[in-house]
């Protein structure tokens, strides 16, 4: 895998192209950078942030929120991820920073801890099931879930029955990057 | 020429010949037959020489149990691979086979001469036989012993294959695809279920296949079959698998399969696998892998020409064609007539059929006479006669034990049948319960432990309408325990040939048992003299008669030889079966290859490796490289003409003089924040953290229970409620899970989060009396200057108008700062400093010279100066400890006697006598090296390094009582000589710190 997945994330859709992952059953590409963070707080104190974040917080494990101002995904019992423009996430940052006595929080910039992947083709599910040992058939649209995908700790969201998101850690990026690809290549071999 | 082909008979597409060679011969076979089928429809039964007496040897069966028709294969540079079942592999235009095991050619081979030794190469014989005297055993036994073990040879070439694997999850997963699996997949495939068929041959319908005599419901098999399988493809929930074999059953219905995707093909199609591994996870799993027929226990029973009776009528019905001419029979089951009669209306002559029954059913009979087929009863066999292929079988007439007045049959083939053996393999992987059956004399399956079911001749009974039966019962159940509504089928089968048979062991023959060679175990020549031999020696259970013997223990896994070798040991111990026991099948079920288990995990995919943000700068430059836990880390960079000794004398020399710029990325970071931050800093860590301001930071130490440091970092405090730990780099997800299980497990009360931060910011560490010269004019917003941002402070700021998080600390005794910026712009702030550090001669470094600087100033390093038996007082870290505080993880052991015992390892500084000397990381030092040995060991060396600053060595260790040794001299033994070391301070540079503050 190339070096150049580290430099700065607007230049990565291009390399994309290059690494010949469009040639595979799956389109594969490597989304624009977006701010994300993860906010810890007690369900009990939930009403407060979802104020100060302007949308709706949802309670089960895997549900996704989506609103004008981003999409709030709940990943655990006390545990969520935002997701929102760069912009946005500074406000919100900023009005919950306002909270803290009354509303204890942990609200966690992790933007460029993780880059996200898109993958989009009726086959997404035959190349996520290369790693990722959940049964993908069973999520439904919108929703996300912590797993794995070789071994490597992944956050899935499905956005529509042929198309998933995968947030992965950065460092983890080419590891997961060039066995998707690999098996991308693979799938197309199968339909041929 | 193909003369044993029988025209209108079998499956294969003559349409589509294939041609391929054997031992360097072209042979022709046809689009869907098996290297075995091939070659026997020219005619061809030796294909290969046994494993200890070097015994030619043919094709017994026509499936995955086959332990003698094993060849090596190639296909093209680095596809060799030994010990491919002949029965399995599919011919392709341009398959090249070889038999093995032989030299100078399979047709004479010098090994033979193992055969005419064999009185002396009996059971046990490398046990008695290779004992003493003891001192061979190294230089000529083992050598010896290694060069003969082994069928095949081992492929040198790298595999240029791909293996790939995937997951799969269904509701009802079906192991077999003969009768009793597809009613149960029509079954459950009707009721909706997601369903997964699989089958190890190239064609579905197991049993079906050898059979077109039969008519299903109306139907001749094959049609039925044919209209089953385009039912059960027509269904979205069923997906149907051929060429897979599942190869092990595991926890909680996850079953392991093996898919040959190529190895069948003309041409490897581009970017395909080799072979595919299923990771499966099965709401129900449907067992239905039928049974194996158990072959006859006799004298000579391992001719090339002798084969199971069932896999002929296979060959003849599947592959069109006729295992031989002249063909005579020895069984004690019904089945063998079924398949001699076919073989009779396809023109083969029947010589006879020995029985060893006394009654046989009159159906049977009658048909036998209608086709003028002689039948033998009563009936044991003395012997057969030919080497390359069999030419007679001598039987006789069985009276109390005693073979009476024989009789020699000429014939070119001889089928056995000594009934069958249920499948259990994969069951037995669940370590589900066994119940000896009496009236089968076989295992069967008892007390389930997963959710599976077994049916059709699994269960050990026979004939296709109890497949069928048993097969839509354990179909229905499955799905409709899965929540599906299901419909019971009801199937209507004539010609069923079901027979019986009864179980005999090794037969008599007239000649003495210590002059027959009566083969159990075909692949490892083991036989039943060799069974009665090692019960004779003590062993009693079939454990140890395994063992003993080797029975079984070969690459087919006694699927034939268990329950003969069993009954055998049995009879000799005059016990019955199941008091002598038997051997636990594990998985694989079949071999597998190595290349199927790694799969993706190959070469540039061996690994995870984790690389940082500035990585690929530090690549560009040439710098060299080492892996630091699941990181790769720039080692040094050397310039042109440099070694790695200059490299890093440049860079420590440098740094101090200078600038030096470092690369920390990997530095594990969690942000621990809320109300309840600072109590579960202290309860976490050694040190007190009340009275650490905000913007302030501290070195902190974490301990196990045991009270021995786990890891160690400095902490910032960035707000009342907010820190920013870092870790050691191979201690990031450990100390987070660890403080994760406290906060879960034990402090639930505290209001308080952990968020893994590493990869969020990309650190550069920046020491040398220039470093603030360097990073002031890209900081906005925060004064650097030594009063407002003194050592051990730290803030957010601005750093080339990007968010920073800025640390001054040092790990090197120099003016040290670190910046975290978000990791997408690490190696562009990283360029932008090395830019701005021109003037300074800025240097970049790389993680030798931080350990070298570090050393300087007895830094210890979390696994390299500790190593789980070291306390802080050890590491001379006493001062780290919250002596006030009521508690924090491993404070308890601390005052454990043996903690606080004077008489403890203690780190201290060596000095070689000689300072051009650097000893050796590990080395062992003692007191006096003229003591005898074995020594007594004072301690260890941990670090050792060129100290460029000194001018001379440095080293650190582990050293009894050390602090009590200031000044004495002590003693490292080396190969090339005894190095005398003085014990120092563990601070060789700046003892008074004036560097941190110039």
């Amino acid at each position: 895998m190339s070096q150049d997945l580290h430099m700065p994330m607007e230049s990565r859709t291009v390399l994309n192209l290059d690494r010949g992952a469009t040639q595979g059953a799956v389109e594969m590409e490597l989304l624009d950078s977006a701010a994300r963070f993860n906010l810890r707080v007690s369900v009990k104190h939930i009403e407060g942030i979802a104020q100060c974040i302007g949308s709706k917080i949802p309670l089960t494990i895997g549900q996704c929120e989506t609103s004008e101002n981003g999409q709030v995904i709940c990943l655990g019992p006390d545990e969520w991820l935002l997701l929102t423009s760069e912009e946005n996430g500074r406000n919100w940052a900023k009005s919950c920073s306002s909270l803290s006595a009354k509303v204890p929080h942990s609200i966690t910039d992790i933007s460029d801890r993780e880059v996200t992947i898109g993958l989009k083709g009726t086959a997404v599910i035959e190349l996520l099931s290369v790693g990722c040992p959940i049964d993908l058939e069973k999520m439904k649209d919108n929703v996300s879930r912590r797993s794995v995908f070789d071994g490597v700790q992944i956050v899935l969201h499905r956005c529509a029955f042929d198309h998933f998101r995968v947030d992965v850690w950065r460092s983890f990026l080419p590891h997961v990057w060039s066995l998707l690809n690999l098996a991308n290549l693979e799938l197309a071999a199968e339909e041929n | 020429m193909e003369s044993f082909r029988v025209s209108g008979k079998g499956r294969t597409d003559r349409n589509d010949p294939v041609k391929f060679t054997f031992d360097g011969k072209e042979y022709k076979g046809f689009r869907g037959d098996t290297l075995a089928s091939a070659l026997l429809a020219h005619g061809v039964h030796l294909l290969g020489r046994s494993f200890k007496y070097h015994r030619p040897r043919g094709i017994v069966t026509a499936g995955f149990e086959e332990p003698n028709a094993l060849v090596g294969t190639r296909r093209s540079a680095g596809r060799y691979e030994p010990n491919t079942r002949a029965t399995i592999q599919e011919i392709y235009n341009g398959l090249g086979a070889e038999s093995q095991n032989r030299f100078p050619s399979l047709k004479f081979d010098i090994g033979g001469i193992n055969d005419t030794l064999s009185p002396f190469l009996s059971a046990g014989f490398y046990y008695k036989t290779f004992m003493w005297p003891r001192s061979f055993w190294d230089k000529v036994y083992e050598p010896f012993i290694r060069a003969a073990a082994g069928l095949g040879k081992a492929p040198t070439e790298i595999d240029p294959d791909n293996y790939a694997s995937r997951y799969l999850h269904c509701d009802v997963l079906i192991v077999g695809s003969g009768p009793a699996g597809l009613a149960a997949a029509l079954h459950a495939g009707r009721s909706g279920a997601k369903i997964v068929v699989v089958d190890e041959h190239n064609e579905l319908g197991g049993y079906i296949l050898s059979d077109p005599a039969m008519a299903i419901d109306g139907q001749v098999s094959w049609d039925w079959l044919q209209a089953a399988l385009e039912e059960l493809r027509g269904l979205e929930n069923v997906k149907l698998m051929s060429r897979t074999t599942a190869f092990g059953y595991y926890h909680q219905n996850f079953v392991g399969l093996c898919q040959k995707v190529t190895d069948h093909l003309d041409k490897l199609p581009d970017n395909a696998p080799r072979e595919r591994n299923w990771r499966v996870r099965a709401g129900r799993v449907v067992l239905a892998q039928g049974a194996i027929e158990k072959p006859l226990v006799f004298n000579g029973n391992d001719r090339p020409g002798i084969m199971l009776a069932g896999a002929a009528q296979t060959y003849l019905n599947r592959f069109g064609v006729k295992v031989g001419n002249n063909i005579a029979v020895v069984t004690s089951h019904d089945s063998a007539y079924f398949a001699a009669f076919d073989l009779a209306t396809s023109g083969a002559k029947i010589v006879a059929i020995a029985d060893t029954r006394s009654n046989i059913s009159d159906v049977l009979l009658a048909k036998a006479k209608a086709l003028k087929i002689e039948v033998l009863t009563g009936q044991t066999v003395c012997g057969t006669t030919g080497r390359l292929r069999i030419k007679s079988v001598k039987v006789a007439k069985l009276d109390n034990g005693a073979a009476n007045s024989p009789r020699s049959l000429s014939c070119d083939t001889l089928l056995m049948s000594g009934g069958w053996t249920p499948n259990i393999h994969l069951f037995s992987h669940t370590k589900g319960s066994l119940k000896w059956d009496e009236q089968s004399q076989s295992f069967l399956p008892d007390h389930l432990t997963e959710d599976c079911c077994l049916c059709g001749a699994s269960l050990g009974h026979w004939g296709v309408s109890f497949a069928l039966e048993s097969g839509a019962l354990a179909g229905n159940r499955a799905a409709s325990e899965m929540g599906f509504t299901t419909e019971n089928i009801v199937f209507n089968v004539e010609n069923d040939r079901v027979g019986s048979g009864e179980s005999v062991l090794d037969l008599p023959s007239n000649i003495s048992a210590q002059k027959t060679k009566s083969f159990v175990d075909f692949q490892n020549d083991v036989t039943s003299k060799d069974i009665r031999l090692a019960v004779r020696e003590g062993m009693r259970s079939i454990e140890h008669v395994k063992r003993y013997t080797t029975n079984g223990m070969a690459t087919d896994q006694g699927k034939l030889s268990n329950v003969n070798g069993l009954q055998i040991a049995a009879d000799a111990l005059d016990k019955e079966p199941p008091q002598v026991g038997l051997t636990t099948f594990r998985p694989p079920y079949s071999p597998t290859t190595f290349g199927m288990f790694a799969g993706y995990q190959r070469a540039a995919g061996f690994e995870l490796t984790r690389k940082t943000p500035i990585h690929s700068w530090a690549a560009e430059q040439g710098a060299v490289f080492e892996p630091v836990s699941q990181w790769m880390r720039a080692w040094y960079f050397p310039k042109s003409g440099e070694g790695m000794h200059d490299a890093v004398k440049r860079e420590c020399r440098e740094t101090r003089k200078s600038l030096g710029i470092f690369d920390a990325s990997t530095l594990g970071k969690i942000e621990v924040v809320g109300p309840d931050a600072v109590e579960f800093m202290n309860r976490m860590y050694t040190n007190p953290w009340t009275k650490l301001a905000p913007g302030r930071c501290r070195y902190g130490l974490l301990l196990g229970e045991d009270g021995f440091i786990r890891d160690d970092g400095v902490i910032g405090r960035l707000a009342d409620d907010k820190f920013h730990v870092t870790t050691t780099t191979g201690g990031a997800s450990r100390v987070l899970n660890m403080m994760e299980d406290y906060l879960q497990t034990e402090w639930t009360e505290l209001q308080v989060w952990l968020t893994s931060t590493t990869e969020q910011w990309a650190t550069i560490a920046i020491n040398g009396p220039n470093a603030r010269n360097l990073i002031e004019p890209f900081v906005n917003g925060l004064d650097v200057s030594n009063d407002l941002f003194p050592h051990m402070s730290v803030a957010e700021c601005k750093f080339a108008g990007l968010p920073c998080r800025l640390f001054r600390l040092s790990f090197t005794g120099e003016l040290g700062f670190e910046l975290n910026v978000p990791a997408r712009y690490g190696r562009m702030v990283w360029e932008e400093l090395l830019e701005a550090g021109k003037k300074y001669d800025i240097c970049p470094y790389g993680t030798e010279t931080m350990h070298v600087l570090r050393a300087e100033k007895g830094y210890i390093i979390v696994g390299q100066d500790t190593d789980g038996t070291v306390t802080p007082d050890d590491a001379g870290l006493s001062w780290a400890i919250g002596k006030k505080k009521p508690d924090f993880v491993g404070k308890r052991s601390l005052a454990r006697p043996d903690i606080v015992s004077p008489h403890r390892k203690q780190l201290v500084g060596l000095l070689t006598d000689d300072p051009n000397y650097v000893v050796e990381e590990g080395a062992q030092i003692v007191a006096d090296p003229d003591q005898p040995t074995p020594m007594k060991m004072l301690g260890h060396v941990t670090s050792s390094y060129w100290s460029e600053a000194l001018g001379r060595s440095i080293a650190l260790a582990l050293v009894l009582e050390g602090r009590d040794r200031m000044g004495e001299t002590l003693f490292i033994p080396m190969p090339d000589g005894v190095i005398p070391v003085a014990v120092t301070d563990s601070i060789f540079y700046d003892p008074a710190g004036d560097r941190l503050n110039p």
